[in-house]
């Protein structure tokens, strides 16, 4: 395999730990926004990094039923829900709640946007660690979905119970498609091997 | 400037006591620590990643020196502690021997101002382990060292000081302002 474009003779040119490698931003209501290592040893080539970071500014498209929707992560093209356990905890203004496994299978946000303001967008900053590992794929996501008047605050720790390292991301809704002018911007974090 | 650089990985290839991040150095504006481990604390699911914290010149703080706050979700139940001052930072977010074996739990550790002579340090943690038998679990929490010296060093053990597993990641990162 070739060097990355940042290893010149074998030294690191640039010490940026986190490398931007993807951004999606949607121009359609869209079923779900898939992020895809490139596979060919660039430095965009998820197999060199550590950990994932993906900062979504989402809304759902789905309108009818409660105020808020829940959002989606699958890894690898895996759509069974029941390969993925979540715990998560989430609060509206006044109340907290903690759900677990069952009902929110791949969740990684409680409180997505759906039915507010047409300009209300949430968002949520999510971490998948030590990916190209033959561990299990555990993931944290902090999410932020105020509506003005109700709203939701959310911590959820995610398990893809998997041992394969990840090479794509699908985001999508629990009901229905994510909305026009969503964004997610994608980051992968390098370690350092050091001795 | 690069805005985040990695300071170092330690990746364990066998059971350790503790990891220790020594010379740090003092030309960042803030550290993150980013986790994926599991230990070998007896008899339960979830269990914690504790950080000691020591000074330019001196050793690493093991009294009771630390002060914690976390709030926490397990299944359908919602809890939260703080504790009395104890000798660590206690995250609770990583796996113990009752979950799977390939279940590692995660999270991230930001230390900010670390290299203030004249503040305490305060860390800001949240994570967890979103499978195992009985006790799935989510936190978030603070930990704080009583002390004011600059930090370049730091000890991270299991709970009560047991043993990280094979597997356990630690990566330090350095943060950069303009």
């Amino acid at each position: 395999m070739a060097d990355p474009g940042y290893i010149v003779d074998g030294v690191l040119t640039d010490p940026e730990a986190w490398v931007a490698l993807a951004s999606t931003t949607l121009t359609s209501d869209t079923v779900s926004i898939t992020f895809t290592s490139p596979a060919d040893g660039s430095s965009l080539d998820w197999s060199q990094f550590m950990d994932l970071v993906a900062i979504s500014y989402w809304r759902s498209a789905f309108t009818t039923g409660s105020a808020y929707e829940v959002g989606w992560c699958f890894l690898n093209g895996d759509t069974t829900t029941t390969n993925y356990t979540t715990q998560l905890i989430y609060g509206d203004g006044s109340s907290v709640t903690a759900s677990a496994a069952s009902t929110y299978d791949p969740a990684i946000q409680f409180g997505t946007t759906k039915s507010a303001t047409a300009t209300i967008f949430s968002c949520c900053v999510s971490h998948w660690f030590d990916i190209n590992s033959g561990k299990f794929k555990s993931s944290v996501h902090q999410g932020a979905g105020d509506q003005d008047g109700t709203g939701w605050v959310s911590l959820a720790a995610n398990t893809w119970m998997d041992q394969a390292a990840i090479t794509s991301l699908q985001f999508k809704m629990e009901n229905g498609s994510i909305k026009d002018e969503s964004r997610i911007d994608l980051f992968g974090v390098l370690p350092r091997m050091v001795a | 400037m690069a805005v985040m650089e990695a300071i170092a990985t330690t990746y364990l290839e066998a059971t350790s006591a503790a990891v220790e991040f020594t010379g740090i150095p003092q030309t960042y504006e803030h550290l993150q620590l980013r986790v994926s481990a599991r230990d070998d604390g007896a008899g339960s699911d979830y269990s914690e990643v504790t950080l000691q914290f020591g000074p330019v010149g001196d050793v690493i703080d093991t009294g009771a020196s630390y002060y914690n706050a976390e709030m926490r979700g397990s299944n359908t139940a919602t809890s939260a502690e703080k504790p009395a001052a104890t000798n660590r930072v206690r995250c609770t977010f990583i796996s113990a021997p009752n979950a799977d074996s390939a279940q590692f739990g995660a999270g991230i550790i930001d230390i900010l101002d670390y290299a203030s002579t004249i503040k305490t340090k305060e860390a800001l943690w949240y994570g967890g382990t979103g499978f195992a038998p009985t006790y799935p679990w989510v936190a978030m929490g603070c930990g704080m060292w009583n002390g004011t010296g600059a930090i370049d060093k730091m000890s991270i053990a299991g709970y009560a000081h047991g043993s990280l597993l094979r597997g356990s990641e630690f990566t330090l990162y350095g943060w950069n302002s303009s």
